[in-house]
Order: C-alpha cells, then sequence, then structure tokens
C-alpha cells in the first residue's frame, strides 16, 4: 500500500510539472531518500536524458530510505512496471536504512547491454561508494558507468575495434604467406624418405601378443559454473547488501 | 637355490606385496592392487622391450662380372665430380649424369661388380622428356626461360646401384595410455582418467628396401623417386646395360645399413603404434627390435638424369626410368612468386575487411 502510494505520488507529481508533462519524460530520478542536493538533481537529469537520447536506453535512479517489505530487485521491478512497462532501462534502487542495493536491466536492448558481466562492472563501480555512505558519488558513479557500457554496447569498444581491423589487415598477409610456402614447397621434390611403409610385405604383419593392462584411475570433479545474477524472463538483475 | 622376484608397482614404482586375501599383489605406497599374471606379463614384456635393438643383417660378398653376350664396354670418368660410370662403346653422350660437366673422359673399361638384378628401362627418352616437360605445368613459380628444349635433350639414362635390404622384422614395444572420460551432475563436472600400459609384440616383413649406393646421387633424390616395381626385376644380364650408363657401387654395406636401420625402425614403431587405437594420448615408452631372415642384395635401377644450368647455377632432375616420376629442384621466378603473394593478400584483405565491416 505504502509503494502504491509513493509511486502514485511520484507519477501525480510528475503528471503536474509543465516541463516534464510537456515532454512525456517519465521521472528517471525518484530520490525518496533525499540524497541528492537541488542541483545534483538537475545535473543528473540531464546526463540520464542524455543517455536515453543517445542510446535509447532509459537510466533510472530510485532510492529509498527503508524498503517496503519486499526485495530490493523486486522494488526495481515494481517502479519499472508502474512507469517503464515495455522500455529499455537500467534501474539502480537503494535503500540507505537496509543497506540494500539492486541493479535491474529490463526490455531487450536493456537486458542485452547489460548482461551479467555488464552488471557486474557497475557493481564494481558503485559499491565502494555505497559503502562509505557516498550516495550520490555511487549514483554518479552509475550513471557514468551504465554510460560507458551503453557506449560500447552501440559503438563498440576502442579495443575491439582496434583488434578487428588489426586482424582484418594481418590476417591476409599471414594467409598469402602461407599459401606462397605451400607453393614454393611444390619447387622441390627431392626430400628423403623417413618410413619404409612401401616396402612392407603384404600380410606380413603378425601381433603376438596385444595387452592393455588397467593401472589406475584418477577423478577429479569441480564445481559447474553458476550464474551469480538472478536473470528472470523479465529482467537481468544483480542485488546484495553494502 | 631359488630366486625371490620382486615386482615393482607399475604406477608408483614401489615394491609389491603379495595380498593372501586376494591372491594377487598390493602396493602399499599407492594402493592399487593387481593380479599376478598381469604382472608377470607386464614384467616380461618389460624385460623385452628393454633389451639393446639388434639389428643384425647378413654379410655380402661382392661378385666381380665381365660383360658378354659381344657388347663392348668402356668406363668414362668425370674431372668435374669424380664419378666413374661404365657405358657401351657406342654411347655418344659425353654429359656426366650427375654434374652435367661436358668433358667427361672415356677410358679403357675396367669392370663392374655383378648385380643380383636389374630393373630395365621401361620408359625411353622420349617418354621421359614428355614426364619432365608435364611436371613443369604442377610447379607454379617455374621461370619461362627454364624451359630450355636443347638443356632438356641431355637428359641420360642411367643404372644406378642401389644396395637392396630384406627382413623379418620382429619387435616388442610398451606404452603408456590414457583414455578420459567426462560426465557432469547438477553440482560437478567429473573427469575420469583411466591409465594403462599397452604391451605388443610382433612382427613385421619388409622387403626391397633401397638404400642409394652411389656417392655421386643424391640420397635425397634417389629416395624421392621411389618407389620402383621390383616385379619388372630381372636377373641381370649385361644386354641390359647397352644404350645406357650404368654407375658401380661406392658406398659400403656397412654405411648403408644405417640408412636401412632408421627407415625399418621408423615403420616399424608407426605400424605398432597403429594397434593402440582407442585411446586419447599414447607414449612410447620402450622398444625392442631385431631382425631375421636378413638378406642383402645388389641391384641397379634405371634413372633418368639431367642438370640444367639456369642463372649461373645447376638444377639437378631425375626421372624413374621405370615409372616416370620426376623429383628435383626447380629455380623460383621471384617475380611470380611476389606476384602470387600480393594476388592472395589482396583477395583476403578484400575479405578481411568485407567482414570487418559488418562486425564493426
Amino acid at each position: 500500500m505504502k509503494k502504491f502510494i509513493s509511486f502514485s505520488l511520484i507519477f501525480l507529481l510528475c503528471a503536474t510539472f509543465p516541463f516534464a508533462s510537456a515532454n512525456d519524460v517519465p521521472p528517471l530520478i525518484s530520490d525518496e531518500a533525499g540524497h541528492l542536493t537541488s542541483s545534483e538533481e538537475t545535473k543528473l537529469q540531464e546526463k540520464l536524458q542524455g543517455i536515453y537520447d543517445t542510446y535509447g536506453v532509459y537510466a533510472i535512479v530510485f532510492t529509498e530510505e527503508e524498503m517496503s517489505g519486499i526485495s530490493a530487485e523486486d522494488s526495481a521491478e515494481d517502479f519499472y512496471n508502474y512507469f517503464f512497462s515495455g522500455k529499455d532501462c537500467i534501474i539502480l534502487y537503494i535503500a540507505d536504512y537496509d543497506r540494500e542495493y539492486a541493479l535491474s536491466a529490463f526490455g531487450k536492448k536493456g537486458k542485452d547491454a547489460f548482461s551479467d558481466d555488464e552488471l557486474a562492472d557497475v557493481e564494481d563501480a558503485i559499491l565502494p561508494h555505497l559503502k562509505k555512505d557516498n550516495f550520490s558519488d555511487a549514483i554518479f558513479a552509475f550513471t557514468d558507468e551504465a554510460e560507458n557500457i551503453l557506449d560500447v554496447y552501440t559503438n563498440g569498444s576502442t579495443g575491439y575495434k582496434i583488434a578487428v581491423i588489426s586482424i582484418a589487415i594481418i590476417l591476409p598477409f599471414i594467409i598469402a604467406l602461407i599459401a606462397m610456402l605451400v607453393q614454393l614447397s611444390k619447387m622441390k621434390t627431392a626430400v628423403k624418405q623417413h618410413y619404409a611403409t612401401n616396402y612392407i610385405r603384404p600380410g606380413s604383419m603378425n601381433i603376438s601378443r596385444s595387452l592393455n593392462l588397467f593401472l589406475y584411475s584418477v577423478i577429479t570433479k569441480k564445481p559447474r559454473p553458476k550464474p551469480s545474477n538472478s536473470s528472470s524472463g523479465s529482467s537481468n538483475s544483480r542485488s546484495g547488501k553494502f | 637355490m631359488d630366486t625371490i622376484q620382486n615386482y615393482k608397482c607399475p604406477c608408483c614404482g614401489a615394491p609389491l606385496v603379495f595380498d593372501a586375501g586376494s591372491q594377487g599383489l598390493h602396493c602399499e605406497s599407492c594402493e592399487n592392487k593387481f593380479d599376478l599374471d598381469t604382472i608377470r606379463q607386464l614384467d616380461d614384456a618389460e624385460r623385452l622391450s628393454g633389451e639393446e635393438s639388434k639389428f643384425d643383417w647378413e654379410s655380402y660378398t661382392p661378385r666381380d662380372f665381365t660383360p658378354v653376350n659381344g657388347v663392348d664396354f668402356s668406363n668414362y670418368s668425370c674431372p668435374s665430380c669424380g664419378a666413374e660410370i661404365s657405358g657401351d662403346d657406342t654411347m655418344g653422350s659425353t654429359i656426366c649424369p650427375y654434374c652435367g660437366n661436358s668433358t667427361i673422359v672415356k677410358g679403357q673399361f675396367e669392370g663392374v661388380l655383378r648385380p643380383d638384378y636389374i630393373i630395365p628401362f621401361k620408359i625411353d627418352k622420349k617418354t621421359a622428356i614428355a614426364a619432365f616437360e608435364a611436371d613443369f605445368k604442377k610447379r607454379p613459380f617455374l621461370p619461362d626461360l627454364f624451359r630450355d628444349k636443347k638443356k632438356i635433350s641431355e637428359m641420360a639414362g642411367v643404372y644406378v646401384p642401389f644396395w637392396m635390404f630384406d627382413c623379418d622384422c620382429n619387435a616388442n614395444l610398451t606404452y603408456r595410455a590414457n583414455r578420459t572420460h567426462i560426465w557432469s551432475d547438477s553440482d560437478y563436472i567429473y573427469t575420469k582418467t583411466d591409465f594403462y600400459k599397452l604391451l605388443r609384440s610382433g612382427s613385421l616383413g619388409f622387403e626391397n628396401i633401397p638404400v642409394d649406393a652411389s656417392k655421386k646421387a643424391d640420397d635425397a633424390y634417389m629416395e624421392a623417386i621411389e618407389p620402383f616395381d621390383y616385379s619388372d626385376a630381372m636377373d641381370f644380364g649385361s644386354a641390359y646395360l647397352s644404350g645406357f650408363l650404368a654407375d658401380k657401387y661406392d658406398v659400403s654395406v656397412e654405411e648403408s645399413i644405417l640408412r636401412a636401420n632408421a627407415r625399418v625402425r621408423n615403420s616399424t614403431l608407426a605400424a605398432f603404434l597403429e594397434t593402440t587405437a582407442g585411446f586419447q594420448n599414447v607414449c612410447a615408452e620402450r622398444d625392442n627390435i631385431s631382425f631375421n631372415n636378413s638378406k642383402i642384395r645388389y641391384s641397379l635401377l634405371p634413372v633418368w638424369m639431367l642438370n640444367i644450368k639456369y642463372m649461373d647455377k645447376m638444377y639437378k632432375f631425375a626421372v624413374n626410368g621405370q615409372t616416370g616420376k620426376v623429383v628435383g629442384e626447380y629455380p623460383v621466378d621471384k617475380k611470380k612468386k611476389w606476384k602470387f603473394f600480393a594476388k592472395v593478400a589482396g583477395i583476403s584483405l578484400a575479405v578481411t575487411l568485407a567482414i570487418a565491416y559488418f562486425m564493426l
């Protein structure tokens, strides 16, 4: 109930806010815990809007002082379903009293861009700040890392581009060199023979003893790799305490 | 006095002790248990394969030969490479077949050693030249100027001396091998590796392994023109030499044996390795190879020889006088070589850049 009232208030605020309603922008920031100053919020709003304009994926910050009886991941999902259902999003949820956080990606593009490895990168970027209670730093670190990941997803990483171009240029010369060496080998056919296989008398091979003696066995086992995130049908998520 | 047989664990090398309960042998070090009969066989096989290989060939006694049937022979010596060749008196050729020197000297016939058999030339000079020219098509970087008809016509037919080796080869071999099986359940991936010792004993027969018995003939060329078809081999007769040159051996049997041993050994190891199929890794541990029924014979085999000088370098070629197989080392046209490189690199570059475009 508390969650419903909270979302309704946010929705009403957005609906009555002339700028927001004019541009039909859903709430990219919901800082109920009040971690951001108004100037930080303005700066963040511009940045988050810029990310959407550039990459078509919403980066969203949602903070609460206290969790409302559901998990951090469920809180992020509720927020998504209420405001962004069907859209591509990455949501950072922070509940500072419970010291819990969640990173959840929704929509096809959102989930493709933020798979488990990328969510782990975002987590690595925000956790040091959260542990020191530097919430605004954590939020801006989330924004920066999300932007980097979306840039790599959209345009490819610089390292990847260099690697592809380098291989595309070097590989043909390697292929040509190998082909040339193969052709060159045809220019010299006078080579020594190391075997006398042509001179084995047909049917002369006689095996008088052929034993395969079992000595011992060694059995090793290693744990199957398990995904560290919960990836349901609707989202890729990562959550924990800080 | 009875001797006490001590067996060692094939896994760790520790002494094995008899286990009365299982009536087998037990290793107190690695806890493995073995059947007594298995360990006896293993010990027996390791003893045999650990013995030193013996390559005992019978000795060969050379026999002098005097031409008969009214064929007059002369000796030809090359002042350039020192080759001493015999040929019938009517030979018009004055080109050394080994080095291409044209100042070959005709001298008095001094006799040759009588071969056990001879494979007569089956293809004539015209066919050999045609085979050589057909071989050009398979050589991608051959300079156009190299195809000099006049030089090619100087091809000379030579009976090259070979030692022929026959033997029945007995082998005892041991290998270490393993086989891996992988399976999994919901929590773990399991890898089971079974270790084995493989014992193989048996015999393998070889016949007519040729080893070049002429110092002047390049071993690589003479081995590369193999194989010859020995069903065409005939008892030696001087009439076969008519119209051709014949070299006499100047590499002793003892020197040639080393080459025959190496080829017999390599082929025996390869043949027995094929019997170890079914294992993922097989590593030869010990081998013991010995011969019986060994036989050495002296024979003359037909080879068309040709030397072509191109850009101040002499290029040698040999054509099997029976099968027409051509071997040699051709000159390389650098312009053709780099043109080929550029062509392949250009096509590949276009393809890889197109792929890269779609990947970026």
